[in-house]
């Protein structure tokens, strides 16, 4: 038997929670829209998006941290952000995604924020880096407001060539918040 | 929070059907990027077999019923998955198979299989599936028929014709063909 353990954790405005079945949706008009999805391996069709949301839950038990949806106090869903690291991925990384209906609100650096914190307090994570699209400056900005910093760029197994933006490490961290 | 979800394991004669695990991962991407897997989703590269190996553990937390993995008790190996399928571009519900080369032959397959519909049928709600199969797949459909499974229709999956057959219905008042493993 398996006992999921997904934490809930909470920011200012922000609840960020584990996968369920109600977000499959949200996922799949996510993937259907290239615009929007390019930067994330996308588009996908409904077969691909619900399988690629149900590797999400995956990934959870396979390697005890993932993706968590991240849901205003009212319950709208506006994202997920969390910390990835399927095979072949060089490192683990931290990624996120807003949903159309929530960008430019600064819910993405709000629970990146959390997860970073989350990550290195008690999963226990040295440092941690996000892999980014040439071009995603919308990405790259959020990146630099967390304070990291551009790194290398790297050849991803399954869509190319992307950047890899390198986050402050804990010691960093809290001596930047001093 | 915290999502609890099941995935029993179950026992036959010659092997344990039991829940995906990363340990089984080198088999699969082996598997995947062989011939023999274009006829069940393949080929996949390295994420991509990863990729299948998690969703099959998402399905269990999805849908409450998923693809089993199969050890061999003998050797202790993996050779193979078994179970049920139901995602997006599937008609309904289908119970599928696929067997490690090298343990083809042996009716390892059909022993699974067989252990996988019993189960589905008094555990799970699905009883009378379907399975799909590619034409070019003459073990599959030798499986099935052995396994009693009747030709229905054409069928059409993610785009590639397959051949649709249908399992009969399990009685379930009958007893049970394989016994639950517990405590694990």
């Amino acid at each position: 038997m398996i006992d999921l353990q997904i934490p809930t954790l909470r920011t200012e405005r922000l609840i960020l929670r584990g996968p369920e079945a109600r977000d499959f949706e949200s996922f799949a008009a996510f993937f259907a829209d290239k615009d929007h999805s390019w930067g994330f391996g996308g588009p996908l069709d409904r077969n691909g998006a619900w399988r690629w949301f149900a590797s999400m839950i995956g990934h959870w038990v396979l390697h005890g941290y993932g993706f968590w949806i991240a849901e205003t106090h009212d319950g709208d869903v506006v994202g997920f952000v969390g910390i990835w690291g399927p095979e072949g991925w060089p490192e683990p990384e931290l990624g996120w995604v807003m949903f159309a209906n929530a960008q430019g609100k600064g819910y993405a650096f709000e629970a990146a924020t959390e997860i970073r914190r989350y990550a290195y307090e008690v999963l226990g994570f040295e440092t941690l880096s996000s892999n980014i699209f040439p071009g995603n400056e919308r990405s790259v900005a959020l990146a630099e407001r967390l304070g990291a910093h551009y790194e290398r760029s790297f050849e991803n197994v399954s869509h190319g060539t992307e950047w890899v933006y390198r986050h402050p490490n804990p010691d960093q961290l809290s001596e930047a918040q001093k | 929070m915290s999502t609890t979800f099941t995935i029993p394991s179950i026992e036959t004669e010659r092997l344990i059907l039991r829940a995906p695990e990363m340990g089984d991962l080198p088999a699969v991407t082996a598997f995947f990027a062989t011939e023999r897997s274009h006829m069940v989703g393949g080929p996949r590269d390295e994420l991509g077999s990863w990729s299948s190996l998690a969703n099959r553990l998402g399905h269990w937390a999805l849908k409450a019923y998923g693809m089993w993995h199969l050890t061999e008790k003998a050797s202790g190996t993996f050779v193979g998955w078994v179970g049920m399928i139901d995602v997006p571009g599937w008609d309904e519900p289908e119970l599928g198979w696929t067997l490690m080369e090298e343990a083809e032959g042996k009716g390892l397959a059909f022993e699974a299989a067989l252990a996988a519909r019993d189960y589905a049928a008094r555990h799970q709600g699905l009883n009378g599936v379907i399975s799909y199969i590619a034409h070019a797949n003459v073990r599959s459909r030798a499986l099935a028929e052995r396994l009693g499974a009747a030709y229905e229709r054409e069928g059409e999956l993610l785009g590639k014709h397959a051949q649709i057959w249908r399992h009969p219905v399990i009685d379930v008042k009958t007893p049970a063909l394989t016994t639950e493993r517990t405590g694990q």
